[in-house]
């Protein structure tokens, strides 16, 4: 892969070092000559540096070095005599009266426009590939993607599986499609592979679960559902940088999140909430987050370390002998909720830990019930990790079940796809999407009416394409250290990484597979 | 490479010779002088003139204000009345624009998401950059006026009287002088 951006950088390098020229030629008469001024002639020295003097005669005098005197009114300097038919007469020094000149020919020769517009073009396209040639780690990465319509358009909503990087951890992942809506009876999700991975799908369903008009529907780590009537924003948030209430209050992309530390990338930083609860009722916490790149920072390099022997270490992730490096994951974890106790003392309610740096993902967290109306609720994760776009409180009234609904439509390239759609449907077989395959899923909804929130089902796993600058990163010393001493291992990684830091995430965006 | 990609590219390639197309001299190999030795040729430019009478292609010697003289093996009087149309090469722009749009394009792939911008600025844009480079060594009659043609004839002050006619003759075909070492 370096190779390759090397190579197209190389191309666009010889592009640029290709010049190409325009002429701009002028007549000077000798009337024309007389009233150049000093400045005019320093300007004409420097920019044509040969001039050619007519004679009335069809001869030609070609000055390689001259100058102008305009109070004697002549051109002197060193240059060659042509006749008419262009043969060479003479040469030397040779100082003409502009009498005896018909015309004095100037010849600029500067940069055409095209090659100025080629050249921008060349800067802006070696510019992203030697982004992404200086940051690997941070080129976009990471599962399915999938995409519906907003009511503006489509939306990057879910990614599917984030956690499933080798076959043996295929899993079902549930996402909440926040802010799809159907038109005409049908929701159509876009899945796209952006990224250098196949991915292997074994299905995508869309989980479409009736409401009561205003509720909303959450879903807990475990797969329950839950209607909500209403839902409470904090009275306050705060975290270390001071008041964050306005990134949490609404779902609305505004994101609060947090630089990993300087000195050790598993150091933990808190988020407290203040709600005005209803003592006895069931609440649940939501929270709308994504990870942040430093967990997919860690994964490719662990993937480096591993380098030219990384794809026999994914096959044997998750069986009995090789495991992920969970103690590494355990350091980074998730985001930890802690609830106040019988004492008021922090007591630790739950753990949400979904995985994925692309999409925010509503979460729901059950706690018990509050037994004072203050209810402050503490988010304990570790620093640079999470974004949250959303915390609320949801009042939760009902369990509730989704109804499955298979594609039943699938579109490639804006063509049906049948065996793509057997493929989705049928649980004995998968479908395999290599980058820059997008499908179209469409879903008919259940006929019993509205309002529905919707979900997606997706299972399967990912193949990350191994990258040859992270071969050039193997190192089986680093490898075991992130296995047996993870804490170390993050401790030493930090600098390597907080350089990249601040220009991760643009860059990942960037980096995103695109057909041309 | 996926259907789109190459219909994008064939999308370039058409344009590109389009472009060519709509910018052939005619001129003998080598007759034409680069851009940065066009300071150094003494000779007039290339010039294919098409009249009621037929074609005539060679250089320019002079323009009068009722007469195009242009010199093959021998030198053509051409009223400029009965001129239909005319063109003037100043130089050879030796294509490598055109040639550079095509490369440009394909080292998008570099880009990732990004490529949704470059790639269209190359295939637009490198198109446009690469049809406005093939013409800018080109004046063409009737577009432009017979008298802009003048400054790049070989006697731009016009036909020298006395001058014996029969004797011009076009700039034989080769590379133009090299480049003098400038004294300064």
């Amino acid at each position: 892969m370096r190779a390759f951006w090397l190579a197209c950088v190389c191309t666009l390098s010889l592009l640029g070092g290709c010049t190409a020229y325009d002429v701009e030629r002028t007549m000077l008469t000798p009337d024309s000559l007389r009233t150049l001024n000093d400045a005019g002639i320093r300007q004409l020295e420097v920019s044509s540096p040969y001039v050619k003097a007519h004679l009335k005669s069809g001869n030609l005098f070609r000055f390689d070095a001259w100058t102008i005197h305009t109070e004697s009114s002549t051109i002197t300097g060193h240059a060659i005599l042509f006749n008419a038919s262009r043969d060479t007469l003479s040469q030397g020094t040779y100082s003409l009266g502009f009498d005896s000149i018909a015309i004095l020919e100037t010849n600029v020769v500067r940069n055409s426009g095209s090659a100025v517009a080629i050249t921008v073009f060349m800067g802006i396209t070696a510019a992203v590939a030697v982004n992404c040639i200086a940051n690997p780690k941070s080129c976009f990465g990471s599962c399915p993607t999938f995409y519906a319509d907003d009511g503006d358009g489509p939306r990057l909503q879910a990614e599917g599986f984030s956690s499933s990087i080798a076959p043996a951890l295929e899993a079902a992942d549930i996402d909440a499609l926040f802010h799809a809506q159907a038109r005409d009876g049908e929701i159509a999700v876009i899945m796209k592979n952006e990224a250098f991975e196949t991915h292997v799908v074994r299905h995508v369903d869309l989980l479409a679960l009736q409401h009561r008009e205003g509720s909303r529907t959450f879903v807990t780590p475990d797969g329950q559902f839950w209607e909500s009537p209403s839902q409470l924003t904090p009275r306050s948030a705060t975290a270390p940088e001071g008041d964050c209430l306005s990134s949490l209050a609404a779902a609305d992309g505004n994101e609060r999140y947090s630089l990993a530390d300087a000195d050790y990338l598993g150091a933990k930083e808190e988020v407290t909430l203040n709600f005005l609860v209803e003592p006895g009722k069931p609440y649940g916490l939501v929270l709308g987050c994504r990870q942040t790149l430093l967990p997919t920072y860690l994964l490719y390099q662990t993937f480096a370390y591993m380098g030219s022997d990384a794809a026999r270490w994914i096959a044997q992730l998750g069986q009995q002998e090789i495991r992920e490096p969970d103690r590494m994951a355990g350091l980074i974890g998730g985001i930890e909720i802690f609830v106040p106790g019988r004492g008021g003392e922090p007591v630790f309610a739950g753990l949400l830990n979904e995985h994925g740096p692309l999409a925010v993902d509503m979460h729901l967290m059950q706690l018990p019930a509050f037994t004072d109306t203050a209810a402050t609720i503490q988010l304990r994760m570790t620093k640079g990790t999470w974004r949250i776009d959303y915390a609320g409180l949801a009042e939760l009234s009902r369990r509730v079940e989704p109804a499955r609904v298979q594609p039943a439509i699938v579109l490639k390239g804006g063509v049906e796809d049948e065996h793509a759609r057997g493929a989705l449907t049928d649980s004995a077989r998968v479908l395999i999407s290599l980058p820059g395959d997008e499908y179209t899923l469409r879903y008919r909804l259940p006929h019993s009416g509205g309002p529905y929130e919707y979900f997606i089902e997706s299972r399967g796993y990912y193949l990350e394409w191994i990258r040859q600058e992270w071969i050039r990163e193997e190192n089986p010393l680093f490898l075991s250290q992130m296995f047996l001493d993870p804490e170390g291992a993050l401790r030493r990684m930090t600098p390597e990484f907080k350089k990249v830091e601040p220009d991760m995430e643009e860059c990942f965006w960037r980096s995103r597979y695109a057909r041309p | 490479m996926h259907g789109l990609d190459a219909k994008a590219l064939a999308w370039v390639l058409c344009a590109g010779l389009i472009a060519w197309g709509c910018a052939s001299t005619n001129a003998p190999d080598r007759w034409l002088p680069e851009p940065e030795n066009v300071p150094l040729d003494a000779y007039g430019s290339w010039m294919r003139v098409r009249s009621d009478s037929g074609q005539v292609l060679g250089e320019l010697i002079a323009f009068a204000h009722d007469t195009v003289f242009v010199a093959d093996s021998v030198l053509h009087a051409i009223p400029s009345g009965i001129i239909k149309t005319a063109r003037l090469v100043k130089y050879d722009e030796a294509g490598l624009i055109g040639a550079a749009v095509p490369l440009g394009f394909l080292s998008t792939v570099s880009n990732g998401w990004y490529l949704v911008f470059t790639g269209p600025l190359w295939l637009i844009g490198g198109t446009i950059a690469a049809i406005a480079r093939a013409l800018d060594p080109i004046i063409d009659y009737p577009g432009e006026p017979l008298a802009a043609f003048r400054a790049y004839a070989r006697f731009p002050q016009g036909l020298p009287t006395g001058i014996d006619r029969s004797s011009v003759r076009m700039k034989p075909p080769g590379n133009p002088a090299e480049r003098p070492r400038r004294r300064r």
